[in-house]
């Protein structure tokens, strides 16, 4: 049985009035078919069944791209009532046994290829703008919570442009030359750029940790505005606890005494609850003077911004983890997380939508708290094709994953200003972030969502 | 329950941890990690009882819990 299949034919079949020929066939079917089928008149036994869905189109320009006519003086009507055509264009179904004979006839035999409407895909709801749309016109002032069922997630593509790493990229600056620490549970190397971190005998070795681990995630997130930076691992030594943290904020600092490295570190863990006061005063999240905070203290007045997560126990949707007594406006964001010399990370998606789990101030130490908001809720190391894998519904996700891209814009900043003090960079970010919700700060998302390019912009005309 | 114990730097380990298991506890294997110009930290397992015993000492400055974390 012969394969029929779609083409497109071009005959050469000048026509003195193309222009008038073919709106007369735009106007009629009946007059459309007429066309086609006298143009394929000489070709009976191909097996040609044309189309009368689509008038015959007159073409002007030549297989070598020579135009048969002058257009631009075509463009004056009154000069040009009509043009002859160089050859016609019908759609048609043909035998595909025939095609090489057609072809042997003259007939110049093109594919009909199907196209995708990309207003049909879901794009608009992944955060995609049209030609016309900035993603920010997506993301209203108004701002808004995101809350479970939460929207899609997003690409990587898309926080990348909502941060406006573009501008700073294009001045030569991508986080070379700057390198992170991660403080969590392992970041895997086999895909991110580890070059150091803490080792000693019997432990793993940085970067050993698996590509779904929590540290692989920050990693992905860190790269996503500094994808030049590289990484130092830092993984708490068995389960994350003070002991832990107290250990690896030493090795950073240690780090940092040899030759000025990490520059800044990421911190994606806290507590998820507060003891009572009464009995456990000294717990971290109650007395500031705790050997952790002072030893974050420590590495901060070393030079190095320590960006720390809100937390994921927002009023809204809080976490299944978090316990009643950190719950909320006032309870959430505690311990090292509430430091005023640290930079505290809530969550925004890609709509500038507050993530409802995302902690609220005031802080526990300092009032003043979250200071700013990251995105979060994209394909960062999990998702379709990224490192981890999963489905659409498979993200990097929590303020774990904002905070870590706070911490590249970061990276991206000190890459073009390597003497960046950790208060210039703050004062950056705040002053850059884009207000959302309340005018001013609010204990929500802080002074706003960051934005690298203004940042950048800030710093670099000696705003900051 | 683990617990950080901090001391003046320059204190004899060894007498730190025989003090530590007087008062019912056992050190941690992890290093000390000096804080300020002056002082470690010690990481030390002990009952609650037994770090409030601790802290009374002359020679130890302050004990405080060490904590689990949660990855957000």
């Amino acid at each position: 049985m012969a394969t029929k299949v779609d083409v497109l034919l071009e005959l050469r079949a000048p026509a003195a009035d193309a222009f008038a020929m073919h709106e007369a066939a735009v106007e009629s079917e009946r007059e459309a078919f007429r066309q086609s089928e006298q143009l394929v008149a000489d070709l009976a036994g191909f097996g040609i069944e044309v189309s009368n869905e689509y008038a015959p189109v007159p073409m002007f320009t030549t297989q070598e791209g020579t135009f048969s006519v002058d257009l631009e003086a075509f463009a004056i009507p009154e000069q040009n009532a009509d043009v002859p055509s160089q050859s016609i264009v019908i759609a048609a179904e043909v035998d595909r046994a025939a095609i090489p004979d057609l072809q042997g006839r003259g007939v110049i035999v093109w594919p009909n290829s199907p196209l995708v409407l990309f207003s049909s895909c879901s794009c608009a709801a992944e955060g995609v703008a049209t030609d016309d749309e900035h993603l920010f016109d997506l993301a209203p002032s108004a701002g808004g919570i995101d809350c479970r069922p939460f929207r899609p997630a997003v690409s990587r593509a898309t926080i990348r442009a909502l941060l406006g790493v573009d501008r700073v990229w294009r001045d030569g600056f991508r986080g070379q030359n700057v390198v992170v620490g991660i403080i969590d549970e392992g970041v895997n190397d086999t895909v991110y750029p580890v070059i150091g971190g803490f080792s000693r005998p019997n432990s793993p070795r940085p970067g050993s940790a698996p590509i779904t681990s929590h540290g692989s995630m920050c990693a992905a997130d860190v790269l996503v505005a500094a994808p030049a930076a590289k990484l130092y691992d830092y993984p708490f030594l068995g389960h994350p606890n003070s002991g832990g943290a107290l250990t690896m904020f030493q090795a950073v600092l240690d780090h940092r005494r040899i030759d000025g490295t990490p520059h800044l570190t990421n911190n994606s863990y806290g507590f998820v609850g507060r003891p009572p006061k009464n009995e456990m005063p000294n717990h971290e999240v109650w007395d500031p003077n705790h050997p952790v905070h002072r030893k974050v203290r420590e590495v901060v007045a070393s030079g190095a911004p320590a960006f720390f997560a809100a937390g994921n126990c927002g009023e809204d949707c809080p976490s299944s983890k978090c316990h009643v007594s950190g719950i909320g406006p006032g309870n959430s964001i505690h311990a090292s997380n509430s430091l005023q010399e640290v930079i505290t990370v809530a969550a925004v998606n890609s709509r500038h939508q507050r993530i409802g789990y995302s902690s609220q101030g005031p802080g526990g130490f300092f009032n003043q708290k979250p200071d700013i908001a990251a995105y979060s809720h994209f394909f960062g190391n999990f998702g379709p094709g990224r490192p981890a894998g999963g489905d659409a519904t498979s993200f990097d996700n929590g303020t774990s994953a904002a905070t870590p891209v706070a911490v590249g814009v970061g990276a991206l900043l000190m890459s073009a200003f390597p003497d960046l003090t950790p208060p210039r960079m703050k004062a950056a970010m705040i002053q850059s972030a884009i207000n959302i919700g309340q005018p001013g700060f609010d204990h929500e998302t802080g002074f706003g969502v960051m934005n690298a390019a203004v940042a950048y912009n800030l710093i670099r005309n000696g705003a900051v | 329950m683990r617990w950080l114990v901090t001391v003046k730097r320059g204190v004899d380990l060894g007498a730190l941890a025989a003090l530590v298991e007087s008062a019912g506890g056992s050190s941690a294997a992890a290093d000390p990690i000096p804080l300020g110009d002056d002082e470690i930290v010690v990481e030390i397992e002990a009952t609650k009882e037994a770090a409030q015993r601790l802290a009374r000492d002359a020679s130890v400055i302050s004990v405080h819990p060490s904590s689990d974390y949660t990855l957000y």
